[in-house]
């Protein structure tokens, strides 16, 4: 304390050696304390060590939900995008008359022919015996 | 040069275990003298001022594993120091049969029978004006004209703003002026930086 500060504050005594014994008063009172204060030091040392363990396992069981829920987003897009085709599919043919069905595949068909020189040819090219032909017109 | 180490360096060996209540010991003896008469001017009387003191440091004891160093380690001790002195004021005035009125002059006729009092009539008239001002202007004035702490120092210990604290030093000052109409001598240190250098 400085000069000015002690000359202030000087009308305010203490009893003889006040000052020289209050510090081990106050350490005596302390010991005093119940065991569980001083286990503090070792706990203290032990809770950053148990902070550091907490964020790693925090940052793992994050990182790894994290990675569950982007993993389980494209498998159930995937899933959805199936299914919403096959319904769709279902949802058409059952609009469509089975007759009309017939009638587009039969237009379409590679076996449609339009000139009699092309069957010929086909016959030909596929080497179908004439014996054959004969009986199945006969059906 | 101070006799003491660094606030850090006593911290340190508390914290790390290291005799950590010889280092609480020299803690204890770098501030108690401070502590000691900012508790005091709270509560006038020695045997409050030495209880609300001990309580302090075991209460500083018992928190200083978690003492991060936010803020500086008097200002920590300070706080606590204030809160302490507050509280046992409260709790003595809960019990006191004082009216508000006849307060200040019932604690100077306390002062005055005080064994640990050796203020003569001037040192009785400013006590009695100080006494009269309301709790926390009591307590900025003490810290600025008695202890002749920082604003910025003040402001951390009593989580105020500075230009509350001089404003409430301010009005303090002048209340206690025209009690004992006569202007008060107010020839304060202002470098904080003293004021740090002797802890």
């Amino acid at each position: 304390m400085s000069q000015n500060i002690k000359q202030k504050n000087k009308q305010f005594t203490v009893p003889n050696g006040y000052f020289e014994h209050l510090p081990d008063k106050i350490l005596s009172r302390i010991n005093e304390i119940p065991a569980s204060s001083e286990t503090k030091p070792f706990l203290f040392v032990l809770k950053k060590q148990l902070a550091f363990a907490a964020a790693f396992i925090l940052f793992f069981v994050f990182s790894y939900s994290v990675f569950r829920f982007i993993n389980n987003t494209v498998s159930d897009n995937t899933q959805t995008k199936s299914s919403i085709d096959n319904t769709y599919e279902d949802l058409i043919l059952a609009r469509v008359d089975e007759i009309n069905i017939i009638d587009f595949l039969t237009n379409t068909s590679d076996a449609t022919f339009n000139n009699p020189n092309e069957i010929e040819n086909y016959l030909i090219d596929e080497n179908i015996n004439e014996h054959i032909i004969q009986e199945n017109l006969n059906e | 040069m101070s006799q003491y180490r660094s606030d850090e360096d006593i911290l340190h060996d508390i914290q790390n275990n290291h005799l950590p209540h010889k280092a609480f010991k020299e803690l204890i003896e770098k501030y108690q003298v401070q502590l000691y008469y900012h508790i005091r001017k709270i509560l006038l009387n020695h045997d409050d001022t030495d209880d609300a003191l001990q309580n302090t440091f075991i209460k500083a004891w018992q928190a200083i594993y978690d003492f991060k160093q936010q803020s500086k380690v008097y200002t920590w001790l300070y706080r606590i120091a204030t809160n302490e002195a507050l509280a046992l004021l409260r709790k003595r005035s809960r019990f006191s049969f004082f009216s508000k009125d006849t307060y200040a002059e019932e604690w100077v006729a306390r002062l005055e029978s005080d064994p640990y009092f050796d203020g003569d009539e001037a040192d009785l008239m400013l006590q009695k004006a100080i006494l009269s001002l309301p709790e926390k202007q009591r307590i900025v004035f003490n810290m600025r004209y008695y202890d002749e702490i920082p604003y910025e120092t003040m402001s951390e210990i009593l989580d105020t703003s500075v230009g509350a604290l001089k404003a409430s030093y301010h009005h303090a000052v002048k209340k206690i002026e025209k009690i004992l109409q006569q202007p008060l001598n107010l020839n304060l240190h202002n470098s904080s930086n003293e004021y740090e250098s002797e802890y």
